[in-house]
């Protein structure tokens, strides 16, 4: 609460069209009901005069507002001594006027407040423009299941074309950490004959099992791959991607197609998306 | 028998050694390709380069991929042996599994099998035009009698070949250092040494300086378990060759 003190100043130049508003401090007597005007519109200034309350009492006394926001109030005496507050209110609403001021003879705190009424009704809200719609977000795509993976891997194997790409990338070709997922996570598959038809003699040689990934030269020599390496090397190339490339396939479907990652771990990242950890 | 020859111990690599048989370059090489075309890395790029790719170089894989270092043992087939382990080293980048080549079914033919020294480009046409076969098919290891080996090993030669193309390497260290960042190997023939091997890394030697790499067919006693490093000045081909890629199977 701010307190207030009462200033002399001039204030005949008000006019007090609002008299029936009024502040009754009758020196320790309960004040009398103060009647309000019949309509006070925002931005009237108007002054609330004070009675039964001398200059020096005026001067032990507080005056409050409630709310204050928007609000001007200043206590002032003219020149004959009489009292009032110049009361301004920008916005309607309901407004608090009080006056705490000390009784001398009771020691106590005598209180008169009025209740002031800003414009009657309260202007329409201004509508709160409308809030832009939130673009739909794109539900998060559920991380795949671990699969068996069958892993090409096509590159360039001109010593030109492979030190042209940056060192870090280039390590994916021969990086062991690599090789240690691709044989863990792609199934061992027959892709050699135990022997050659006719050639089977004692003791036959065994069947070659081989881990489903290869790391093929884009002009590699298509006729001695196993079907299941002609065509996808044949779906990786009519892609058209640059190399080095790589395509991913899963148990039942194409997963990924394009470049090299930039690095080792980069790489060993994309094969995790689809083959799962470790 | 040290890991790394250099300009102070190369004879002694000379006179320890075991059975070699290079017998220098033979000309024309006549690839279609050759490597003094490939663009050269700068020299100030190799150590980080290296640095960059630590443990990630064609060595690497090979160990991890079960690589089993060779040993010639007395025979004079180095230049089959370090040939066949480049083939070996390319099927173990293309995905298959490791399969212990042998070098006697590539050098028997093309040395009526004799034992006797040979030529990289001889390895290289025999690599290109019929391949090797699987050791297993051999009565015994370094066997030079097929009629002993198992039937079919002429038909498994068709399996490891050279694909696509290979690469005539020159008398320029520059260019092995470049292939080798590709993970290409070499089999490089040394004249000094009257031996062929195979490169497989750059690295840092412990001179700071960059050398080179490779798999030995001495036995996994040799060096660091059948590995040595050479420097720059022990490390420059006298007839080399580097295959792209094997058959894809």
């Amino acid at each position: 609460m701010k307190k207030y003190l009462f200033a002399l100043i001039l204030a005949c130049s008000f006019p007090l069209y609002a008299e029936e508003i009024a502040l009754s401090l009758p020196m320790a007597v309960t004040p009398a009901p103060i009647s309000t005007p019949a309509a006070i519109n925002p931005g009237d200034l108007l002054p609330i005069p004070v009675s039964g309350m001398s200059l020096e009492q005026a001067k032990l006394s507080q005056v409050i507002v409630y709310p204050r926001d928007g609000v001007m109030m200043m206590p002032v005496a003219d020149w004959q001594g009489k009292l009032s507050i110049l009361f301004q209110a920008k916005s309607p609403g309901k407004y608090l006027v009080a006056i705490f001021s000390t009784n001398k003879t009771t020691g106590g705190v005598d209180k008169v407040e009025v209740e002031l009424v800003v414009g009657g009704v309260l202007p329409p809200t201004p509508p709160t423009p409308p809030t832009p719609p939130t673009p739909p977000v794109p539900p998060t795509p559920p991380e795949p299941a671990p699969q068996n993976l069958r892993v090409l891997f096509m590159y360039e194997s001109n010593a030109g074309d492979l030190n042209s790409l940056p060192p870090q990338q280039e390590a994916i070709l021969t990086s062991p950490k690599i090789r240690a997922y691709l044989v863990k996570h792609c199934p061992e598959e027959t892709l050699q004959p135990a022997c050659p038809p006719g050639q089977c003699q004692q003791p036959p040689q065994a069947a070659v099992k081989s881990s489903s990934f290869r790391f093929y030269d884009q002009h590699a020599n298509t006729a001695t791959m196993p079907t299941v390496w002609k065509d996808t090397f044949d779906a990786l190339k009519r892609k058209g991607i640059p190399v080095p490339c790589v395509l991913i396939v899963g148990e039942q479907a194409e997963l990924y197609a394009g470049p090299w990652e930039k690095d080792v771990d980069a790489m060993l990242g994309k094969l995790q998306k689809y083959g799962g950890t470790p | 028998m040290t890991a790394w020859i250099n300009e102070d111990n190369y004879q002694d690599a000379i006179d320890g050694s075991e059975s070699t048989g290079w017998l220098g370059r033979k000309l024309p090489f006549g690839s279609l390709y050759s490597a003094a075309d490939v663009p050269i890395i700068p020299r100030n790029e190799w150590k980080q380069r290296i640095k960059d790719n630590q443990g990630n170089f064609l060595s690497d894989l090979m160990i991890a991929g079960g690589y089993q270092i060779k040993y010639q043992n007395g025979l004079n087939y180095c230049w089959a042996y370090g040939s066949v382990s480049c083939i070996e080293a390319l099927e173990i980048i293309q995905g298959r599994p490791y399969v212990n080549l042998s070098p006697e079914s590539l050098g028997g033919p093309i040395a009526n099998w004799r034992n006797v020294g040979g030529y990289a480009e001889d390895a290289c046409q025999g690599l290109l035009n019929v391949g090797c076969c699987e050791s297993s098919f051999m009565d015994k290891p370094r066997s030079l009698s097929p009629s002993r080996w198992k039937a079919g090993w002429q038909a498994d030669c068709a399996n490891h070949r050279i694909d696509v193309e290979w690469d005539d390497v020159p008398r320029d260290f520059d260019v092995v250092i470049s292939l080798l960042f590709a993970r290409r190997p070499i089999a490089a023939g040394l004249d000094w040494w009257r031996h062929l091997v195979c490169f497989t890394d750059p690295i840092i030697l412990p001179d700071d300086t960059v050398g080179v790499k490779f798999a030995n067919s001495h036995d996994v006693t040799y060096g660091d378990e059948g590995w040595g490093t050479l420097s720059e000045s022990r490390a420059v081909p006298n007839g080399a060759f580097s295959p792209r890629m094997a058959t894809p199977k």
